[in-house]
C-alpha cells in the first residue's frame, strides 16, 4: 500500500498546482484530506505569533551550506521523541546527514528521509530523535489567496538569531515552476533562510521560502512542464520571492 | 473557479505561449549593473569577519554573498585572494562570460570558471579561482548556481581542510558568538 501512495505522490508534483487551485481534497491522493469547514482561526497576536515562529524554525547546517527548516511532526516512541521537520533539497544537495539547531540552542543530528517522494521537488524531509519537546508547525489546507498577509522566518547564514519578516502573498502560480516554486511573496528573504517557514497571521505554515527576489541570472525561471516563461513574465516572477507550498507535500509525508 | 484570479490566468497565458528560447543572463537590462566586490561576513566558526565575495544588486538594494574564502591553501592573503577573485566575476560578467559556472583543468590544476553558454570548457581567460587538489567540485558548482539563482542558502565556504565534520563541530561549539554585518558596496 505504502508504494502505491508514494506513486500517488510522485504523479501528484506534476500536477501539484491542481491541488493548489481548487482541487485540493480530491487529488492528494495520499492521505483522506478532509477539508476543516472554514472556521475562522483568530490572527495571533505579535508576542504569540513571533514565539510560535520561533520554536518552530530551526537551522539546518551541512559540511559547508547553512540553512533552515521547520519541525511540523512528531513520532513518540520509547526511544524519546522523533521530530520531522522540513527543509529545502537545495540545503542538502548529496548529504543525507544534517546538523539541526533548535530554538533551545540545542544541537541534533538528523538523517533525511522520503527521498523519493520528494525526489522532484526542492523540498527534503530531516528527523532527529530528542528527549526535550518541541512545538510542531500545523499546516494550512485551505486554498492560498493573493495578498493573504504572511511572516516568513529563518536563520541567516551570519546572524545567530531567527530572522522574521513581514509579507504578502502575490502570486500563485496556476503551474508551478521547477522543483515546485509557486507561491510568490513579498518580503525580505535573505541568505540562510532557505527552507524556513512561510505562515499566515493564524500562524498556520504556508510554505516554505526557497528562492529570493531578484535573482543574479533567470535560468530557475523554468515551469514544470519544460516551457520558459516570457520575458514580459520573467520580469514579474523577479519580483517575487518564491516558496513551495507544503500542503500537498505534506500529505504524501507519512 | 473565480479562485483563479485574473491575474493568474493572465500568467497561465503567459506560459502556454512561452517559448524555448535559450536562456540568457543578459535578458533583464538592470542586471548589466551588478557590482561584484569584496566585503566581509561574519563566520560563527571562527567568529571573525572574513572576506567574502558580494555582488551588489541594485533592484534588490542589497548585497548577496557568493564566496566566502577561509582557505589558506593557497596562501595566508584570503583577503587578496578575495579581491581578485571579485574582480575576475566582475570581468567575466561584463563581457557576457558569467551565464554558466562550471569546473575544469588548466594547467593540471582544477579550476571554476564562467562560460557564456552551456558545454563551453574552462580555460585560463575564463578562469574564476583555482581549488585544492582533488576537491570535490560539483557541489561547490550546484551550491554557486544555486546562489545565482536566488536560491537562498548560504554562500559557498571555501574553507581549508575539507573536513565537513570538522566545519560541523567548529560550527556547534562556537555558534553562539556572533556580530551582525550589513555592508554597502564601495562608492563608485
Amino acid at each position: 500500500m505504502k508504494s502505491v501512495i508514494a506513486k500517488i505522490c510522485l504523479v501528484g508534483h506534476l500536477f501539484g498546482y491542481l491541488f493548489v487551485t481548487g482541487l485540493s481534497a480530491v487529488a492528494t491522493g495520499c492521505r483522506e484530506v478532509v477539508l476543516p469547514s472554514p472556521v475562522a482561526r483568530q490572527p495571533l497576536t505579535n508576542i504569540d505569533l513571533h514565539s510560535h515562529i520561533k520554536q518552530v524554525t530551526v537551522r539546518v547546517q551541512t559540511s559547508g551550506i547553512s540553512g533552515s527548516g521547520v519541525i511540523f511532526d512528531r513520532l513518540t516512541s520509547h526511544m524519546g521523541s522523533r521530530y520531522r521537520l522540513l527543509t529545502n533539497a537545495h540545503n542538502l544537495l548529496k548529504a543525507d546527514t544534517a546538523q539541526i539547531q533548535t530554538s533551545d540552542g540545542q544541537s541534533h543530528n538528523a538523517v533525511r528521509t522520503h527521498t523519493q517522494v520528494l525526489m522532484a521537488n526542492d523540498l527534503a524531509v530531516l528527523e532527529f530523535t530528542s528527549p526535550n519537546i518541541y512545538r510542531l508547525a500545523e499546516w494550512s489546507q485551505q486554498l492560498i489567496t493573493k495578498n493573504t498577509a504572511v511572516v516568513a522566518a529563518g536563520f541567516e547564514f551570519d546572524r545567530p538569531e531567527v530572522t522574521m519578516t513581514r509579507g504578502a502573498v502575490s502570486l500563485v502560480l496556476p503551474q508551478p515552476l521547477k522543483r515546485g516554486y509557486q507561491l510568490g511573496y513579498s518580503g525580505r528573504i535573505r541568505q540562510g533562510m532557505s527552507g524556513g517557514p512561510i505562515l499566515d497571521h493564524t500562524g498556520l505554515l504556508l510554505g516554505v521560502n526557497a528562492v529570493s527576489a531578484f535573482p543574479i541570472i533567470n535560468r530557475g525561471y523554468v515551469f514544470v512542464d519544460g516551457t520558459r516563461p516570457s520575458s514580459a513574465t520573467i520580469k514579474q516572477l523577479r519580483r517575487s520571492n518564491w516558496g513551495i507550498p507544503v500542503a500537498p507535500y505534506l500529505a504524501c509525508i507519512k | 473557479m473565480q479562485l483563479i484570479s485574473k491575474t493568474f490566468s493572465g500568467l497561465l497565458v503567459a506560459g502556454l505561449l512561452a517559448t524555448g528560447l535559450p536562456v540568457s543572463a543578459q535578458e533583464a537590462p538592470a542586471e548589466d549593473s551588478l557590482q561584484f566586490f569584496c566585503g566581509k561576513t561574519f563566520d560563527s566558526a571562527s567568529g571573525n569577519q572574513i572576506p567574502t565575495t558580494l555582488v551588489w544588486q541594485p533592484e534588490k538594494e542589497g548585497n548577496v554573498a557568493l564566496i566566502r574564502w577561509k582557505s589558506e591553501y593557497f596562501g595566508k592573503d584570503t583577503q587578496k585572494r578575495c579581491q581578485l577573485v571579485s574582480a575576475k566575476f566582475q570581468k567575466l560578467w561584463n563581457s557576457g562570460q558569467l551565464n554558466f559556472i562550471t569546473a575544469g583543468t588548466v594547467r593540471k590544476q582544477p579550476i571554476v570558471c564562467g562560460v557564456a553558454s552551456e558545454g563551453d570548457t574552462c580555460s585560463g581567460q575564463n578562469q574564476l579561482f583555482q581549488l585544492k587538489p582533488f576537491a570535490d567540485s560539483s557541489n561547490l558548482i550546484a551550491q554557486l548556481e544555486g546562489v545565482f539563482q536566488g536560491k537562498v542558502s548560504s554562500p559557498v565556504y571555501e574553507s581549508s581542510g575539507g573536513s565537513a565534520n570538522k566545519y560541523l563541530n567548529m560550527r556547534s561549539l562556537l555558534r553562539n558568538r556572533t556580530v551582525v554585518s550589513r555592508q554597502a558596496p564601495p562608492s563608485k
